[in-house]
């Protein structure tokens, strides 16, 4: 595999890019009808093909372009189900999400009526009915009581460079918001994007970012060393995000603002997925 | 066809290639006792390497093949640079005629130019060196104020250089010079190539924090440079220095740059900070990334995909990890390795400064980058 993604990779990327961007409203919350848009149009089943040609590095293109929109459909692990297991057209369209361990406990990182929670082998995950409360803005993963089982080995390991990617998409998402707010944020009488320690902060974002991009492609490419790849992005997308809190200044440091939606699932994620010391 | 992707076996063939090929053309007394050489020795093995590289076809790898070169991709160039720091190898005097005037003159250079000045930088009987600093024109790289005024047939060249590498050495300089004193910024600077063995050339070293004398201040008075070396039109220049740094601000020299932080952060991990053990494996993820981001970039570039914004990021990547590094080291108060981490830290003191400050990258990318109109 290279580091370089193909066709595929793109041209997926820009149409779900394309189709999540359409949808209106917050991003931070679930969005069924956003999702049965992408199902419909087939984007949850394109890897389940190989004829399709899609390979893990093209799933982290589109999964970059997804964290820009946080928990808002399953885009990102029903790809990666679909390249894992042998599911059916109708189980890929409703969603599936992989189990995931925090600790001792199992968790998804997405919810939303319909969708199914697979373990490793590809089963449904047998838990009490999950609960869409769970899935709160703080804590944006969904616990699933009662489960038992996992994803592991291999799927674990794509799953955490899938999952980087997306922690990368957010750090995009923060940085154009925050470029945004520094052409507009007038201090001193003169817009802040002259003053050359917000320049060198947003300079520093994207080195972060730019790093973190690495991290995930390099994670989905060293299997050994992947949960430590996963910390390490995670932690470089941070990195990324704080700056883009500091150059908001008071305002980033407001719900309103919802740098946090970004950070909060970064967090989670690392908690979940990154190498712990 | 050169080869475009890591994962090529023809790459993995290059490489053991190139590993061979250094471990056996080392010079014998550079491989056997390189800790203490005399100055004169040194030399003497960096020019046994210049000959060495040439004759086995690795001085123009990048090179197009009419020009004497192989006419490779930054794959290879790129496996080269790790596998030659991998096993120590001396840095070449002919390294700035190689890397820096050679694609210049290639890319923007009359054909009279290539004719006489290429085959003599790939066997490196001619030494170059690049003049482009001064005192008032460090970051501000435009504000070059030495000046070439217009005689019969040529140039008088007169002003100051500084931060010049192999200076004392060197038979030609490749060199920014202001050529008009009406003309807006950017547009009144020249590209010039200058013999540096005449009268009114005066080459004064310069000791550094760190006890050495790599670089020296060059003074110009009324030095002549012949109409046929200029380097592209009169007063453009400055767009012809931009292709100089785009080259020196690539992926084959954040290569070896991680070669020297492997060196220091192994040994940081077996020796000296044993106290630290998290601050040196936090190091080591860095330096990881810093492998991984070469690979990807220069990727990229073989795959023409917009690479632009990775020079600034490796430049920036590299010298901090390594004054990290060093920092690292000297902290450990480790006994037996004191003397190594004060030179070593000394030294990465310059390497956020040279190539472009950097500040100047963090500009870079805010500017050209994320296009942030100031």
């Amino acid at each position: 595999m290279s580091t370089v993604v193909e066709e595929v990779g793109t041209l997926v990327a820009e149409n779900v890019h394309e189709i999540l961007e359409s949808a209106a409203g917050s991003p931070a919350a679930p969005n069924a009808k956003i999702w049965s848009v992408l199902a419909e149009g087939g984007w949850g089943t394109i890897s389940a093909d190989p004829e399709n040609g899609m390979e893990l590095r093209d799933i982290l293109e589109v999964a970059r372009i997804s964290g820009r929109f946080p928990y808002s459909t399953p885009i990102v692990s029903t790809l990666l189900a679909g390249r894992w297991f042998e599911l059916d057209e109708e189980q890929l369209a409703a969603g599936v999400v992989p189990a995931l361990r925090r600790g001792t406990e199992i968790v998804a990182p997405y919810y939303s009526e319909g969708v199914m929670v697979v373990d490793g082998s590809g089963a449904p995950v047998e838990a009490a009915p999950l609960s869409v409360e769970s899935f709160s803005l703080l804590t944006p993963v969904a616990l699933l009581s009662g489960a038992t089982a996992e994803i592991h080995g291999s799927q674990l390991v794509e799953a955490r460079a899938a999952y980087v990617a997306v922690a990368v998409g957010c750090a995009d998402a923060v940085i154009e918001q925050s470029v945004a707010w520094a052409q507009t944020r007038e201090q001193f009488g003169q817009p802040i994007k002259g003053f050359q320690a917000v320049r060198h902060h947003l300079a520093d974002a994207h080195i972060a970012r730019e790093q973190a991009w690495t991290a995930a492609i390099a994670a989905a490419h060293e299997p050994e060393r992947s949960a430590r790849w996963a910390r390490q992005g995670f932690s470089l997308v941070r990195t990324a995000i704080e700056l883009g809190i500091q150059v908001h200044g008071g305002v980033g440091f407001t719900w309103e603002v919802g740098i946090q939606h970004f950070l909060n699932q970064v967090i989670e994620l690392d908690s979940i997925l990154g190498e712990t010391q | 066809m050169s080869i475009t992707r890591f994962d090529e076996p023809a790459a993995a063939e290059f490489r053991a290639d190139v590993a061979t090929w250094v471990r056996d053309a080392l010079p014998k007394k550079w491989q056997t006792s390189r800790a203490s050489l005399t100055p004169d020795e040194v030399q003497q093995a960096q020019r046994e390497w210049d000959a060495a590289l040439h004759t086995a076809g690795y001085a123009g790898l990048s090179w197009p093949s009419e020009y004497g070169g192989r006419g490779f991709g930054p794959i290879e160039e790129l496996i080269y640079y790790e596998e030659s720091s991998r096993a120590n190898a001396p840095d070449g005097f002919g390294r700035i005629g190689r890397v820096l005037a050679g694609p210049t003159i290639i890319a923007a250079g009359t054909e009279a130019q290539k004719a006489k000045y290429l085959p003599r930088i790939l066997d490196a009987s001619e030494i170059w060196c690049q003049g482009f600093s001064e005192p008032g024109a460090g970051s501000d790289l435009a504000s070059v104020t030495t000046t070439a005024k217009k005689v019969d047939g040529g140039y008088l060249v007169n002003g100051q250089k500084i931060w010049t590498s192999f200076a004392q050495y060197s038979k030609r300089c490749l060199m920014l010079v202001k050529t008009s004193s009406d003309l807006p910024r950017h547009h009144n600077l020249s590209f010039l190539l200058l013999d540096m063995e005449q009268e009114g050339v005066d080459v004064r070293p310069i000791r550094q924090i760190n006890g050495e004398e790599e670089f020296s201040e060059v003074f110009f008075t009324d030095v002549f440079v012949a109409d046929e070396d200029l380097v592209g039109e009169e007063h453009e220049g400055w767009r012809v220095a931009m292709t100089v740094l785009s080259n020196e601000r690539g992926t084959t020299e954040a290569a070896t740059r991680l070669v020297e932080a492997t060196a220091q952060i192994d040994l940081l991990n077996r020796c000296c900070a044993s106290n630290s053990r998290l601050d040196a494996a936090r190091l080591d993820d860095r330096r990881e990334l810093l492998r991984w981001h070469i690979l990807r970039s220069t990727e990229e570039k073989a795959a023409e995909l917009d690479w632009f914004q990775a020079g600034s990021i490796l430049k920036v990547q590299w010298s901090e990890l390594i004054q990290d590094s060093t920092r690292l080291g000297l902290d450990s108060g480790c006994s037996v390795h004191r003397d190594y981490w004060r030179h070593h830290y000394l030294a990465s003191k310059a390497m956020s400064i040279y190539s472009g400050t950097n500040e100047i990258q963090r500009n870079i990318i805010t500017d050209r980058v994320l296009r942030v109109a100031r």
